[in-house]
């Protein structure tokens, strides 16, 4: 049972994502926490960072091994219209 | 990648000369308005809203991308859900520590608009951004502000003006530094029932960031439209159908709520179709409507006198479902606007397969919601439970949301010129269309330059501001006229963004600064003595007075230190600045030097000080004489020499040490200066060191 502590860069407190393995790529660690906040919108992005060394996630195939702190920011994807998330609202 | 910006600049924030504007939310799209203004090192948020047509933390603006904690200053425009639907929030759940400030109507109904949102929100209580007592408790973090009423909150200073729209809904002016720049919010140049139009402000901004809501669209006239509603709603009802208006319990709907009632009025045949006007808040939204009557127009705060306006006749209160007896033909105005969740939602599920019924579109909806969603008339929609239901009653949309179109756009930007104009707050297309008709509304005016930017979230727009750095010179300095290349010399005092230039007396009736002085008061234990101590004092320097009538030993040194001879030690005082402190630094050697060798010589007491003149008036003979030769030197009497060289004669004496030319017309100075100096020289150089 690996952890890794993750804190949106404006909220005040960590929170703890679950995974299997000594690491956890960085696709698979933004999809887990986009379904955890209920993040469906099509236009939103995440920031990846580590609390640590300030540096930023940025191949989907990184690695991000467990008990690390990361700092995510929710950012608009770049490239596409952001509308109102015509994909995920029930009509 | 939009990631957090840390610009390595060497000039500090304060100073710099760059001002960044970056939307949030509202950037293209229209829903969760948040500015970013950061200037001189001051950081401002204009608004904090959600999106309407988004969930839990989707809804939100791109917060992530600033520190709440290092915003100064937090403005709210009005109380629609998205320009402050995420406020509880941001005060509650975030580090932000600033102020925050809003009209006092918005204050009032912000509360009541929230909690209705809260309830009627469709999401479990986990997914919510904020729960009612979130909202309660920021209720206390919320100052307000009148209209007109200048507020100064580290170094931003700010007020602002009505913009008609909704009640209490503002447009701000914020100067920094001088820079003024107008956020409008949402604002309509239109005059309604019970709202004035937005006002024009006097004071010309340098930066105009303004809501592009309806783009290019030109509105049709407002008796025109209250007639196609008013028509409309009869044809409906007229047909045995009911009619549904989905609209926020506060609002346009009090406009519409004045419309309907006037025109119930007039046509008694009506008379028997109820009008429910649907909302468990109702009684407290009317009473803040009551209240706020003087941030409404002339006409209705004229009304009010007569019989309070918003005291319906053909109008009654629904609290919920359960109270509404669904027979026959009726008109019913329910919350919330856009058909998201609640009872607006459930009343059309229910009358959406009818061809009778009808519904009104009353205001501008959000990409994303079912009202939008049916403008363009789908067969079919889905319910909340999942259910796919014909839709076969009437839509119609005649929107009341009172945004300013093309003509007033324009209309306010051509009086007001500002040099640069920010559009928020529109779709993409039509905020692109609005931007290309104002460019050509100004392409080919050569005195009239303006530059329109349209930012998308997280984008920011940069400009530069050279502000003229301006002191006033007050008090007793400017009491005399200057003249240009005269050198004033003062104290620099800067207060936020104003310099001025005083003089120190002056300090403490322009500023709250105060000159005071400082009194320095050493101890040095000394067993010595005292006369031995005098004596010494006396080699370091002939400034050496003794003062009478005090009951103890008491010297002055330096003009500026007093000593006082006390059983067992010396005290030391003086007014403390740097020349005075050496004095004190060297005062109190000699006096250690002589407690830490009492058994010194006793030094002669005629060694000192006086210059012995017969030695200096002999010595003086013997350098001139080696100067200029042994004939040119006289002596006219005991304190005046002559020296004569080449038919000149200077006269010097002896006491003041000055030369001058015996005959007065001689023009070369150079012998005069020469002797002068020699003979000061001399006199300088058998004298102890002062």
């Amino acid at each position: 049972m690996a952890h890794v502590h993750y804190k949106f860069s404006s909220k005040l407190k960590y929170d703890t994502m679950v995974f299997d393995g000594l690491h956890i790529t960085l696709r698979d660690l933004k999809r887990q926490i986009m379904d955890r906040e209920k993040l469906r919108a099509g236009d939103c992005d995440l920031q990846i960072t580590n609390a640590q060394t300030k540096e930023e996630y940025k191949d989907d195939e990184d690695l991000i091994s467990k008990n690390s702190s990361v700092i995510v920011r929710r950012i608009p994807m770049v490239g596409v219209k952001s509308s109102g998330g015509k994909t995920s609202k029930t009509m | 990648m939009a990631a957090k910006r840390k610009v390595e600049v060497t000039v500090p924030a304060e100073e710099s000369d760059q001002l960044l504007i970056r939307p949030l939310g509202a950037g293209q799209e229209v829903g969760r308005s948040c500015i970013i203004l950061e200037f001189k090192g001051r950081k401002i948020m204009l608004d904090c809203g959600i999106h309407p047509g988004l969930e839990g933390m989707d809804a939100l603006p791109y917060i992530d991308l600033i520190d709440p904690a290092e915003i100064d200053l937090l403005l709210i425009s009005h109380f629609h859900l998205d320009h402050c639907g995420a406020l509880p929030w941001f005060l509650q759940k975030t580090s932000f520590k600033g102020r925050t400030f809003m009209t006092h109507a918005t204050k009032a109904i912000y509360r009541w608009l929230l909690s209705d949102y809260v309830k009627v929100s469709n999401i479990s209580a986990d997914d919510m951004l904020y729960t009612e007592t979130d909202l309660e408790d920021s209720m206390d973090k919320i100052e307000t502000i009148n209209f007109h009423e200048v507020k100064e909150v580290a170094g931003i200073k700010f007020w602002c003006y009505h913009a008609g729209h909704v009640l209490g809904a503002a447009m701000f002016m914020i100067e920094i530094a001088g820079v003024k720049l107008l956020y409008t919010g949402d604002f309509s140049r239109q005059e309604d029932r019970h709202l004035m139009a937005a006002e024009i402000p006097s004071v010309k901004p340098d930066i105009l960031i303004i809501e592009s809501t309806y783009g290019t669209h030109i509105h049709e006239k407002r008796e025109e439209r209250e007639a196609r509603f008013c028509n409309t709603v009869h044809d409906i009802v007229n047909r045995e159908g009911r009619c549904l208006i989905p609209v926020f319990a506060l609002g346009r709907a009090q406009e519409l709520l004045l419309i309907l009632d006037e025109y119930w009025q007039n046509h008694p045949e009506l008379h028997d179709i109820p009008i429910y006007y649907a909302s468990s808040l109702a009684k407290k939204c009317m009473a803040v409507y009551q209240t706020y009557v003087n941030a409404m127009n002339d006409k209705i705060r004229k009304a009010i006198n007569i019989n309070n306006p918003f005291v319906f006749k053909h109008i009654s209160n629904l609290k919920s479902m359960d109270h509404f007896d669904d027979i026959g033909p009726s008109v019913v105005m329910a919350s919330p606007g856009m058909m998201q969740s609640g009872l607006s939602r459930e009343l059309f599920e229910s009358w959406c397969t009818d061809k009778r019924n009808g519904v009104i579109i009353a205001g501008y909806c959000v990409e994303g919601t079912l009202a939008k969603h049916i403008m363009s008339e789908p067969e079919e929609i889905t319910t909340m439970s999942g259910q796919k239901l014909q839709l076969k009653m009437s839509v119609d949309y005649i929107s009341f949301s009172a945004h300013t179109d093309y003509q007033q756009t324009s209309e306010f930007i051509r009086a007001l010129k500002p040099p640069h104009v920010i559009l928020v707050h529109g779709e993409q297309n039509e905020m692109a269309r609005l931007k290309a008709a104002l460019i050509r509304e100004y392409e080919d005016n050569d005195q009239v330059h303006i530059e329109v930017h349209n930012p998308r979230n997280t984008e920011a727009v940069t400009l530069n501001f050279r502000g003229e750095k301006l002191a006033k010179v007050m008090g007793s300095l400017a009491d005399k006229k200057c003249v240009q290349g005269q050198r004033v010399s003062g104290i620099l005092v800067k207060k936020n963004f104003n310099y001025h230039i005083l003089t120190p007396s002056d300090l403490s009736t322009y500023t709250e600064l105060a000159m005071s002085t400082v009194k320095q008061t050493q101890a040095i234990p000394f067993t010595g003595p005292y006369s031995l101590l005098v004596c010494h004092l006396r080699t370091l320097t002939g400034d050496v007075e003794e003062l009478d009538g005090t009951e103890k030993n008491t010297l002055k040194i330096f003009k500026s230190i007093t000593l006082v001879h006390e059983v067992g030690m010396v005290m030391l005082e003086w007014i403390a600045n740097p020349l005075n402190d050496m004095y004190a630094d060297a005062v109190t050697t000699v006096v250690l030097e002589v407690q830490s060798n009492p058994k010194a010589q006793k030094v002669m007491e005629s060694q000192c000080v006086i210059v012995d003149m017969e030695v200096y008036q002999a010595r003086l003979e013997v350098m001139l004489q080696d100067m200029f030769g042994e004939d040119c030197v006289e002596f006219r009497d005991s304190s005046n020499l002559a020296v004569t060289v080449d038919g000149k004669t200077v006269l010097i004496c002896l006491e003041t040490r000055t030369a001058c030319y015996e005959d007065e017309g001689t023009e070369d100075d150079s012998l005069k200066e020469m002797v002068e100096l020699a003979v000061q020289r001399l006199y300088d150089a058998l004298n102890p060191v002062i």
